[in-house]
């Protein structure tokens, strides 16, 4: 019976394992995983040719029954499952790294609510064949000084801008437009997150924002939340600005990959693609930021803050907050007031 | 079928089995479509059993192939089908 049942199973394993493959692969295409589902059929194919290649190999090799035979087999499998674990496990990394870092995200009602508001403007540009948009906050008439913002990992402009309004946040930004564009792929922005298509983005946001009439080019501030800070870091290392403002900053990426998963340590530090090495960009900022950073925030690290603002050339006014978690820095009284006292500061009369 | 192929395929696709099933629950909070591997294991499995007992298919060899690769496609629509439902009414 025990027989019967092992020659069964022998029998449907492989069929049943490849349909269960094709169901899952054909099903995180659809659900907008194609890059996944390609990688995991690139993989597949290239784990078939070393598996089949190994196996022809093993068997015309090593003929004989005897036990160093046998032994010998058995290691070279444990070779090949290993080297199998350690492909599947890569390619996964590599693969599901940019769907597990970064939250898309649209909101339809705020962005309807703002279209309301005679003080908002929608603002959308393309540059080589990338559409961007965000919204406009037109605090000033005629030439302006200008922040703009680059928000968090979920963040949207129209839910952004929506907040501000409900909590009267916008009070803190006197004297200043404030613009903020979506990241490629959120809101009505078009393309895919990455730290490069971000910096892409940040560079052509800045060069559309001094091109337009009400923003005087000599006041812009950049302003930063969370993984924004990466961006506007990178920016400021590029372009001339008045000022930086980096809320809960960090110091690389892999600091936000291990507050998601703590594992990128070593060698596995060589699987994150979104680099985001802020510290490096640092070093060619030549003003003196504002850092606001919490040692409650419970997913940038105090330490990875701490190590960004020192790194910055002519220094920084580094502000530690108490209590604070991550995601409520934006409507934080102290966090605003220390905004708009910077923002005060650095204002070119 | 030679051994070696087939030995190659069932690692294969063992290896591409599990990161996928990894993803997938990362990806969704709905505890049918997280275990959806383990019961479209067991359905394959009595689905393949059940169609080699029929004669008529038994003796079609190309069609085993066809007919198992539409079933799986036709299942991964359905589940993309049921995730689309779960997302519209959470």
């Amino acid at each position: 019976m025990g027989g019967k049942t092992g020659n069964v199973l022998k029998r449907y394993l492989l069929p049943t394992c490849l349909m269960c493959v094709i169901t899952l692969l054909i099903f995180l295409y659809l659900a907008e995983m194609e890059s996944l589902a390609l990688g995991f059929l690139l993989m597949a194919v290239l784990l078939f040719i070393i598996n089949v290649s190994f196996r022809l190999l093993v068997s015309k090799g090593i003929k004989g029954t005897s036990k160093i035979c046998k032994t010998i087999k058995g290691f070279l499998f444990l070779f090949i499952l290993l080297v199998n674990l350690t492909i599947a496990f890569s390619a996964t990394i590599l693969l599901f790294s940019n769907e597990m870092f970064f939250y898309p995200n649209h909101d339809r009602e705020s962005y309807e609510e703002n279209q309301k508001f005679i003080n908002y403007e929608e603002i959308h540009f393309n540059k080589d064949n990338k559409e961007f948009s965000g919204w406009l906050l037109k605090n000033e008439k005629g030439r302006a000084p200008l922040v703009i913002y680059f928000g968090g990992n979920g963040e949207c402009s129209a839910r952004r801008f929506h907040t501000n309004k409900k909590s009267n946040d916008w009070d803190y930004f006197e004297g200043y437009n404030f613009m903020m564009i979506d990241y490629p792929g959120y809101g009505n922005s078009k393309g895919t997150p990455s730290d490069e298509s971000m910096f892409d983005m940040a560079l052509m946001c800045y060069d559309y924002a001094i091109t337009r009439e009400d923003v005087n080019s000599d006041n812009i501030v950049l302003m930063g939340y969370s993984i924004g800070t990466g961006v506007a870091t990178y920016l400021a290392s590029q372009r001339n600005i008045r000022g930086l403002i980096l809320m809960a900053p960090y110091d690389e990426g892999i600091s936000l990959y291990n507050s998601m998963l703590n594992i990128f340590h070593g060698p596995l530090k060589y699987l994150v693609r979104n680099k985001f090495e802020s510290v490096k960009y640092a070093k060619s900022v030549d003003i003196q930021p504002l850092l606001l950073v919490s040692k409650a925030d419970e997913i940038i690290p105090y330490e990875s803050s701490i190590l960004l603002a020192d790194t910055f050339p002519n220094g920084s006014i580094l502000h530690s907050l108490n209590g604070i978690k991550h995601n409520f820095f934006w409507g934080n009284k102290e966090v605003l007031e220390n905004v708009n006292k910077y923002l005060q500061e650095v204002k070119y009369e | 079928m030679s051994k070696e192929i087939r030995k190659g395929l069932i690692i294969t696709s063992i290896f591409v089995f599990i990161p996928a099933w990894f993803v997938l629950l990362l990806s969704t909070t709905h505890i049918w479509l997280m275990l959806s591997p383990a019961w479209l294991g067991i359905l394959y499995f009595l689905l393949n059993f059940l169609l080699d007992k029929m004669t008529e298919y038994k003796n079609a060899k190309y069609m085993k192939y066809i007919v198992r690769i539409l079933i799986a496609a036709g299942v991964a629509f359905l589940l993309y089908g049921a995730l689309l439902i779960i997302r519209k009414y959470r």
